[in-house]
């Protein structure tokens, strides 16, 4: 049986960092610790007029698949909360289906 | 909107009204989508849900982005149209220009439901794209490959983004006008895939002056001057103002209520040391607020402790052009103190004071009450609003000019006095201005002011939004403080590199009206010849007693917009368009961090 993962469309990550949020109101972190946390790539200008910028929210050694909702029946609080709609989770076979079809700018994570 | 449609407000398609949004087999995306004066994601303007647009991108619509700075939506878009600050009305009136001469027109529509099309087919010809593209620094290439996205083709339909940008600037009437104009000849009003056209709003917020003596409406400051705030917005004039109460003409003032403000910090007022000055001399001033903030610290005798949304039973709505399509139901959770919500504070003081208007127009004693009336317009009651949490309403379809819902006597047409859209508006030329759209220069840049373009070289543009905070709100929230800790000035990186300026430095913003320090951010998200100030800031961690006032004038860009630089109807300040010089902050005098 494969794990579980979060796949991630970076093509329309905003990067409004509600699942930061999301994340440490329901496991209580403080502060300073995230169970996942926004990237910000860019804004690059490789070529002129044109800008390489993009947001990954990116899931650290804290992140439990949001152990304790799963298992009442709930989803991921940063997959619940995503303003964009990007993280999508659940068992990583079933997740590389939906990145083949995605095509390009996504990824899978296995925290 | 409302002189040339007659219509509350105009917005996105996002299907509004259905929870089903955009699964919904009876909804069509745009093709294009023309944003001008937003950025939809952050700001989720008067309602807005910015990020319907994501998921209508993800379905295949085509943004074309007009601004100054590239911000990250701007690099999901098919087009970017990055122009001078100022200089919209130009290219507005360019792709006109080249719809109506390349005849990529809705002529059906035109004929049918506009007024002053072939007045304003030879208005635009001098705006061709050459002279908008030189105006605007874009090429005019740029300018007909967006014209020919727009035009109409018997098949393709797009929808307008239009936000408070096309305000902020003294020729944000005209822009408007342009803006309206683009939909209607390319036939996008109210037609799946185009912009939606609101009707009159049916939860009522105007009204208060209808039960004024004359005597006393006639007493409203500025009427005189700029009747376009009697005519559309029930208040007195801003800039006219704080002129009455720095000079005490037409009379003295001499008590303020400030409601939802926190006008000395950068935000809603222009010259906000002026403001903080002249409201010193009230006898008495109240405030409602949730938070100690600079200008209740300064100026309020008495605070109203304000209840925050989960502390009081409430309605919220979507906002599709003033269309209220979804209610959501808010069930109060605790009570916090005394604190109360503005329905409740509104509904008390509106009884004590206004015995008549709170008799006749809105006769409700209770929150209860005021909810069960709302509630009722969407067929369902406050009790049962409360347990399925959210309603739908019927905000009346497409096509609604021909049938007779936006007229008020329900007549086919727009609530205009030909009753059709407006190309030459009636109601601009009663108000004193050009009945058709016209550019000028902004009023303070290089070419109207050459003395200030030599000492003061960059464009500064203020207002950009972040997903932290609305305007100088949440800067004491520390979760969200964290996301956005300081205030960003970004700048290009070429001009950076001439002024030894590096990410991390504290820079001052300076103009002949004043000035504001905030930290670099050195970005190719710029012009080269634009810097982009945030707004809003103050620092609750500071000491709040006078002079200091949470820091309120350290990073006050407001400080830098002068009083009464308007649109000859009243309207229009230049927050996106002051000139300044900036430097890198001498070590002796930092005020930050």
């Amino acid at each position: 049986m494969s794990k579980n993962g979060l796949l991630i469309d970076y093509q329309y990550c905003t990067g409004c960092q509600s699942c930061e949020l999301a994340c440490k109101n329901e496991h209580d972190f403080p502060l300073d610790k995230w169970g996942i946390k926004v990237v910000e790539f860019g804004p690059f200008e490789m070529e002129e007029g044109k800008l390489e910028w993009n947001y990954l929210p990116f899931p650290t050694s804290y992140c439990d698949m949001c152990e304790d909702r799963v298992n009442t029946g709930g989803i991921p609080t940063c997959a619940l909360h995503c303003l964009a709609n990007v993280i999508e989770w659940g068992p990583v076979e079933e997740l590389s289906k939906k990145l083949d079809e995605k095509g390009s700018k996504a990824v899978i994570f296995l925290p | 909107m409302t002189m040339m449609l007659g219509s509350a407000y105009i917005e996105l398609d996002f299907n509004g009204g259905s929870l089903d949004v955009w699964d919904d087999p009876e909804w069509t995306r745009p093709d294009y989508v023309f944003c001008l004066g937003k950025e939809p994601l952050k700001s989720n303007p008067d309602g807005l849900w910015g990020h319907a647009l994501i998921e209508i991108m993800k379905r295949g619509s085509k943004l074309i982005m007009v601004d100054p700075r590239v911000n990250w939506l701007a690099t999901r878009a098919d087009q970017v149209l990055q122009i001078i600050p100022g200089t919209d009305g130009a290219l507005c009136l360019a792709i006109l220009n080249v719809l109506i001469n390349e005849d990529l027109i809705d002529h059906e529509f035109v004929d049918k439901w506009c007024y002053g099309f072939d007045e304003l087919a030879e208005r635009v010809q001098e705006y061709t794209p050459e002279f908008a593209a030189e105006t605007c620094g874009i090429t005019a290439d740029e300018i007909r490959v967006c014209a020919r996205k727009l035009g109409f083709d018997g098949e393709h339909h797009w929808s307008l983004l239009m936000g408070v940008a096309v305000d902020q600037n003294p020729n944000g009437c005209q822009v408007t006008q342009c803006l309206i104009a683009m939909a209607a000849i390319t036939g996008n009003l109210d037609v799946p895939g185009g912009t939606v056209v609101g009707v009159q709003m049916q939860f009522e917020m105007t009204g208060a002056t209808d039960f004024m003596s004359d005597e006393l409406k006639n007493k409203c400051i500025g009427w005189d001057t700029y009747p376009i705030v009697k005519v559309l917005l029930n208040t007195t004039h801003p800039d006219i103002t704080l002129e009455a109460l720095e000079t005490g003409r037409p009379y003295e003032l001499k008590m303020a209520w400030l409601d939802s403000t926190n006008l000395l910090s950068p935000t809603c007022s222009a010259q906000p040391k002026r403001w903080h000055d002249a409201l010193m001399k009230m006898e008495f001033t109240v405030a409602k607020e949730m938070f100690m903030t600079p200008t209740v610290m300064a100026l309020a005798d008495v605070v109203l402790p304000l209840a925050t949304w989960a502390e009081h039973d409430g309605i919220v709505m979507t906002n599709q052009g003033c269309q209220m399509g979804i209610a959501g139901a808010i069930n109060k959770g605790l009570q916090v103190g005394e604190c109360k919500s503005d329905l409740e504070m509104l509904i008390h003081f509106g009884n004590a004071f206004y015995e008549k208007a709170y008799g006749e127009e809105y006769p409700f004693k209770t929150v209860e009450e005021y909810l069960t009336d709302d509630v009722g317009k969407m067929d369902t009651t406050w009790e049962e609003l409360s347990e399925k949490v959210v309603a739908t309403n019927d905000i009346g379809g497409y096509r609604k000019h021909e049938r007779g819902l936006i007229r008020a006597d329900g007549q086919p047409g727009f609530q205009t006095t030909p009753g059709r859209v407006e190309l030459w508006s009636t109601g601009y030329q009663s108000l004193g201005d050009d009945p058709l759209p016209y550019y000028f220069p902004p009023k303070l840049g290089a070419e109207a002011r050459p003395d200030l373009a030599k000492e003061y070289p960059f464009m500064c543009t203020t207002g950009a939004r972040y997903f932290a905070s609305f305007h100088s709100e949440h800067r004491q929230i520390p979760s969200l403080r964290q996301l956005t800790p300081e205030p960003y000035l970004e700048i290009h990186p070429e001009a950076a590199e001439k002024l030894g300026i590096k990410t991390g430095d504290e820079v001052t913003i300076e103009n002949p009206w004043g000035s504001a320090h905030e930290i670099a951010k050195v970005t190719p998200v710029v012009r080269k010849d634009v810097v982009a100030a945030a707004h809003g800031w103050w620092y609750p961690e500071e000491d709040g007693e006078e002079p200091n006032l949470y820091g309120v004038w350290k990073s006050n860009v407001n400080s830098l917009i002068p009083h009464r630089v308007l649109g000859k109807m009243g309207f229009g300040a230049p927050y996106k368009q002051v000139p300044v010089k900036v430097y890198r902050t001498p070590n002796e005098e930092r005020v930050l961090g």
